[in-house]
């Protein structure tokens, strides 16, 4: 059984030469602790000009706790923090000898081994960093929203598609008494199978592109008919509800069906190999916008669906990508306990074969899309939007184009690209400001 | 069909490793541990503590009370094994009773060797393995002021440690010519031995014992060369070996230890064996020996648990390894420690200070490193040899900033996992 656990995080970039703050900090805090055990350690090797800080993983499988022969070193199934019984411990040292990143440090003089404990889930070293290079990461509690996994083991979509984990994580959400209906579309794949058998263990209905939220709305009618209030998704691509599709679902939230569309939005027909779509990015590149003398990949803005669903003026709209889980989370609850109308949330969905990134980079480019503004994580709630992730410090949109070829012609038409991007962000941002009118 | 059971012989480190790795693959097969001992599981390396008091016996129980329970393992304690038969998968137990298995481990450890001195029965021979020989040595202590200790390997000096902190006066014997030989060069056993005899601890190496005698109320240690010693007690640490006399008719290769391929099968289809009583490859040579430490019963435990419950995992061998502290000092000693021919040796020592830095390459790899009283993280050093890191360019730093170097060179190795496979 896995589990998650929080975890500091020291960001790649270097640290200022001869910084000590974290360790002094640490130091200040832990008074029997020696300098050389410091619980997290400036590192400064001016040599190969790397200045870091170091400190424990608090392993999921601590190589620590393995080797320790008293059963001094314990990880926490409560807070995964991995600790030291100082009672138990002989002091042997084997545990630095097992421990591979230099997380636990064994003291000659006071004969015992001293390590982070996170300050028990506060920890200060993260708040002393001047430069914001340390951080706490929150992990554990996206776990509460999380049931069982209805699906089987594997995946028949291509190496490292974050669809298939963002339609597992979507399931393990919204729990077993859900109805699920897929289009024609990658994850159709996993929901109903073509010829592969069915990887999703629970009810579902594949229909067409062309009437799927008109499909769930009429088996949530006759539910709702039967006495029975059953939880009816559209998981579809942009392919369906951004272009094929988009009427049966403008329709669907006009009419006010109580049913839940989620858009994993790859930006094309990745399915059928790499068109573009209304969602293609300005500059993108497919098979049917290519890179040559007359067009440099994709020559319009993509529409702005999640505000047009907005315009809708639905109860909930939400944008998310599974490069935050806990926001995705939080927004499936949303939409779940709407019962008087649509929701739709539009999902960030990153295509290593379409968009020609390398097969471990989804979560990155999920996530750099949200820290570019490219992707502005937003949610719209009965007439207010607000933003759901702030970005304090938004990164230059080559931090996002870098991970993938459909961009890599770009040279002077990222500043094109970035107004555009500015632009979307200040209309989102502008939304946001809006006050409830007076006398409401 | 029945559950799949395994049944693990032992109930030491490499057992409790193997228990929880088959755990971890397998929910539902039946596990059941053996052990000959009357004690909750602990680890021989903490009896040296109990001796010194820094830690109490109630304390060095690897694992809480309920912990087989969560695990759905069953232990029997108290029972030894008799014999194996693998033709009928059957293990037989001294006291009659018998066990049938589908995969089965020994994990039996070591036992300490008794060596061919001389009057060492009459004298009341004193191993030093099991809780037991602790608390007869702890008895024997009482009202006694000075202690033999025959064998300077971990053992011997931890037990001298050990007493030594509780005010006796103790005499460490040892036949090869420095102390620890399994585990430091000369340069850095003669600076732990100096240490040693500044806190009082009189140490004789290259000393062949030829009989010992109980003359009034003493041991009195005679010698091939030199004059004889007389102490209250002594204690025999001269090392362990694999604990097989029971497999002897059972079909499985055994030479030192039992023989195991890198999966830690034995030559018998199912049997698995692991910790101090196997001989398993070595990983710089590939050629099978025996390793009793317990890093090694740990992850070789773990390879053995994972191919019990039906993976297919490969260990990549075994390393030399120790860390020892002593009187508030720290020597640490990882791969190999001696150079072969070819092999280059990078070497810092200050003079009168006991401080020592030393690394052993061959071409652009980390063999072997060798440090005392520096500030380095001794598992980062074992990663970097493990994951044969290039270390090319940057043998010297590393041996004038070990400690931030070797985690330069650690995070660039996993950022970059430019780890080499060649050997």
């Amino acid at each position: 059984m896995s589990t998650f656990y929080d975890t500091i995080k020291i960001e790649e970039t270097s640290c200022p030469a001869d910084c000590l703050i974290c360790q002094e900090k640490c130091l200040d805090i832990k008074q029997d602790m020696p300098a050389e055990c410091s619980g997290i350690k400036a590192i400064h090797l001016p040599e190969v000009n790397f200045h870091t800080a170091v400190t424990c993983n608090q392993c999921g499988e601590p190589a620590c706790e393995e080797v320790c022969p008293t059963g001094a070193i314990t990880k926490s199934s409560v807070d995964g923090i991995v600790r030291v019984n100082e009672a138990k411990c002989l002091g042997c040292g084997l545990c630095a000898l097992a421990c591979s990143y230099g997380g636990i440090h064994y003291a000659a003089g006071a004969k015992r081994v001293f390590k982070c404990d996170l300050c028990n889930g506060d920890p200060q070293c993260v708040g002393a960093c001047p430069q914001g290079i340390i951080s706490f990461i929150r992990s554990r509690p996206v776990l509460q929203y999380l049931h069982e996994d209805l699906f089987r083991m594997g995946t028949p979509l291509c190496l490292g598609c974050p669809a298939e984990l963002a339609l597992r994580f979507t399931m393990k959400v919204m729990g077993k008494d859900t109805f699920l209906f897929g289009a024609p579309g990658c994850v159709v794949l996993l929901i109903c199978g073509m010829g592969t058998g069915t990887f999703y263990l629970g009810t579902c209905h594949m229909s067409n592109m062309t009437n799927l939220p008109s499909t769930a709305a009429g088996v949530k009618r006759y539910y709702r008919k039967m006495g029975k209030d059953i939880r009816c998704v559209c998981f579809a691509g942009d392919g369906c509800f951004v272009d094929v599709g988009f009427q049966p679902l403008s329709g669907a939230a006009e009419r006010g069906e109580n049913i839940i569309c989620i858009c994993y939005d790859n930006e094309g027909y990745m399915n059928t190999g790499i068109q573009r779509s209304g969602s293609t990015p300005y500059l993108g590149w497919t098979t049917t916008t290519p890179v040559g003398i007359t067009q440099r990949g994709k020559q319009m803005p993509p529409k702005d669906v999640p505000l047009i669903m907005a315009a809708h003026q639905i109860p909930y709209v939400a944008t998310a990508t599974i490069g935050y889980p806990e926001d995705y989370a939080k927004k499936l609850t949303k939409a779940m306990a709407v019962k008087d109308g649509m929701s739709y949330i539009h999902l960030l969905s990153p295509c290593p074969t379409g968009w020609r990134s390398s097969t471990d980079s989804a979560i990155d480019i999920c996530r750099a899309a949200v820290e570019t503004n490219y992707f502005p994580l937003w949610e719209y709630e009965r007439g207010e939007y607000r933003f759901t992730h702030i970005v304090d410090r938004p990164k230059p949109i080559t931090e996002y184009v870098r991970f993938m070829g459909k961009f890599s012609h770009i040279d002077e038409d990222i500043k094109e690209l970035q107004q555009l991007v500015n632009r979307r962000f200040a209309i989102i941002k502008s939304l946001t400001e809006i006050k409830e009118p007076a006398g409401n | 069909m029945g559950k799949h059971k395994h049944l693990i012989i032992g109930c030491g480190s490499a057992a409790l490793s193997a228990l929880k790795q088959i755990r971890k693959v397998t929910s539902e097969d039946e596990i059941k541990l053996v052990t000959m001992e009357d004690y909750p599981p602990y680890s021989p390396m903490s009896l040296p503590y109990l001796i010194s008091g820094r830690i109490k016996e109630s304390d060095i129980q690897m694992i809480g009370d309920d912990y087989l329970d969560q695990m759905k393992a069953t232990l029997i304690e108290g029972e030894r094994v008799d014999s194996i038969d693998t033709q009928s998968k059957e293990v037989n137990y001294d006291n009659g009773e018998s066990d049938i298995y589908d995969t089965l481990l020994i994990a039996t450890g070591s036992e300490p060797v008794k060596p061919a001195i001389r009057g060492l029965d009459e004298c009341g021979f004193l191993g030093f393995h099991t809780i037991e020989d602790c608390k007869k040595l702890l008895k024997e202590l009482e009202g006694k002021t000075s202690v033999g200790v025959l064998g300077a390997g971990l053992v011997g000096m931890e037990v001298a440690i050990g007493l030594a902190e509780r005010g006796y006066q103790v005499t460490i014997v040892e036949k090869e010519p420095r102390l620890l030989p399994l585990y430091f060069d000369e340069e850095a056993a003669s600076l732990i031995r100096d240490i040693f005899l500044n806190q009082g601890v009189r140490i004789m190496t290259g000393k062949e014992v030829s009989e010992v005698n109980r003359k009034k109320g003493k041991v009195e240690i005679s010698f091939s060369n030199g004059d004889p010693v007389n102490v209250d007690v002594l204690v025999t640490c001269v090392g362990v070996k694999p604990r097989t006399t029971f497999i002897k008719d059972a079909g499985i290769a055994v030479n030192n230890g039992i023989l195991v391929d890198r999966r830690m099968m034995t030559n018998v289809k199912g049997i698995y064996a692991a910790g101090d009583v196997a001989e398993a490859p070595n990983f710089f040579t590939g050629s099978n020996g025996l390793n009793p430490i317990l890093p090694s019963a740990v992850k070789q435990g773990k390879i053995a648990g994972s191919n019990m419950a039906g993976q297919e995992v490969e260990y990549e061998g075994w390393l030399p390894m120790n860390t020892f502290n002593f009187f508030g000092h720290l020597a640490i000693s990882v791969g190999k420690f001696t150079p072969s021919r070819g092999d280059e040796v990078l070497f810092e020592k200050e003079p009168n200070k006991p401080h020592y830095k030393k690394l052993i390459c061959r071409d652009d790899r980390l063999l072997g490193a060798t440090f005392l009283d520096t500030d380095i993280d001794a598992g980062v050093f074992r990663y970097l040899i493990e994951k044969r890191v290039d270390v090319g360019s940057y043998k010297e730093i590393l041996l004038n900033f070990p400690g931030e170097t070797s985690l330069w060179l650690m995070l660039e190795a996993e950022r970059k996992e430019t780890i080499s496979l060649e050997a």
